[in-house]
């Protein structure tokens, strides 16, 4: 039996149901902010979905999702550089921590704690080939990379996660390579 | 810590990391409010956009059309300069005629200075093309005592004066008119004189 074509809102909405947490889970492994990171699943798909007549199946749709959220977080992470710039310039000092109370919580800090020595294009190959499980040919397609860079700059970042991790994967300062207090508490 | 236990730590760290279900209606019913509010201001845009557009066109149209109607009012000069053929060997006695054509008109300019004593005449001018691309046919009459013989009157008078007749052909007519010889007939006093006009055209 064929089925009837779905119209854009109904193939996007299709994507999103399907992708939606991914999107989401990518994000907040690159920015580090679950807002941020909802606002970013929000204007992919909006993008996906305003540029659903020029996709056409031309590519894979899922490469072609992951390439707008890669864009949109790039945008982002832009973003959060340059007004970490201005804050740092302005010698504004950051907020204290809260008390961590919740799993989500906790689960959010050791994750930045163990990405926060990364730059951007680490995390990003960290996050597309080691957490979301995209092959190297994909996640090169995605990142507008050769695949030989998506290899290098995957080991230099799974090295670089080594040293924090440490050998039983507790969290280690970078700097003195002693274990963490959890969490960062 | 090997390849694989880095991922699996990874995969435990971020397991939990997806959208609540409300969270994610909330998203996909902004992302559809917020799609019907851009499309709308990308048509608003576009349209200001195409009136723009409009507007350039008509401006350069215009611009197009006043240097088009320049030259072709210039062409038409030039055309008359070479159209100016008073052929004073058929042209009764003292009597100058000129020939002049305009973007919109042609002018029969009459200089007379020797014919004095046919002021009560009427004059016949009458204008025929050969078969250029679109034979033109005028007629003017010229009466002593209208408003357009005043100066003719004079002229008959005074033995040397102007006078411009306005032939009633369009613009489109006489665009059209192209190389052509025109039989031109003034009837005078009871006698017609034919003289032929060449047209050299646009």
């Amino acid at each position: 039996m064929s089925r009837t074509p779905l119209s854009a809102g109904e193939a996007v909405e299709e994507l999103f149901q399907l992708h939606a947490d991914e999107v989401y889970r990518y994000a907040v492994c690159v920015l580090g902010n679950r807002a941020e990171a909802e606002d970013v699943v929000q204007e992919v798909f909006i993008r996906v979905l305003r540029s659903w007549e020029r996709f056409r199946n031309e590519s894979a749709a899922k490469t072609w999702l992951w390439t707008i959220a890669r864009n949109c977080v790039h945008d982002v992470y832009r973003r959060q550089s340059r007004r970490k710039e201005h804050l740092m310039g302005a010698e504004h000092l950051p907020e204290p921590a809260s008390p961590v109370q919740t799993p989500a919580e906790t689960a959010d800090l050791e994750l930045q704690e163990t990405l926060a020595g990364l730059s951007e294009s680490y995390r990003q190959v960290v996050t597309l080939r080691l957490i979301e499980d995209l092959s190297t040919e994909d996640t090169a397609k995605v990142l507008g990379w050769s695949t030989a860079k998506v290899r290098t700059t995957l080991h230099r970042a799974v090295n670089a996660l080594r040293k924090v991790l440490g050998p039983d994967g507790v969290l280690l300062d970078p700097q003195t390579g002693r274990e963490q207090r959890p969490y960062g508490i | 810590m090997g390849y694989n236990d880095i991922q699996q730590k990874l995969a435990t760290m971020t397991a939990d990391i997806s959208l609540p279900r409300e969270r994610k209606q909330a998203i996909w019913a902004n992302i559809q409010r917020e799609t019907i509010v851009r499309e709308r201001k990308a048509r608003r845009r576009s349209f200001g956009v195409s009136q723009q557009w409009f507007a350039g066109i008509a401006a350069a149209v215009l611009v197009v059309a006043s240097v088009a109607i320049a030259s072709t009012e210039w062409l038409h000069r030039r055309g008359t300069t070479t159209a100016v053929y008073p052929s004073h060997q058929q042209v009764p006695a003292g009597v100058v005629f000129e020939y002049r054509g305009h973007s919109n008109h042609w002018d029969v300019i009459l200089r007379e200075s020797s014919v004095q004593q046919k002021e009560t005449d009427s004059l016949l001018i009458t204008y025929k093309g050969d078969g250029g691309p679109t034979p033109v046919e005028v007629q003017c009459t010229l009466t002593p005592g209208t408003a357009g013989s005043q100066s003719y009157r004079a002229a008959l008078q005074g033995g040397q004066a102007e006078l411009a007749l306005q032939s009633p052909v369009n613009e489109e007519q006489f665009a059209a008119v192209g190389e052509q010889t025109f039989s031109v007939n003034l009837k005078w006093n009871g006698h017609t004189e034919t003289l032929k006009l060449h047209y050299a055209g646009n």
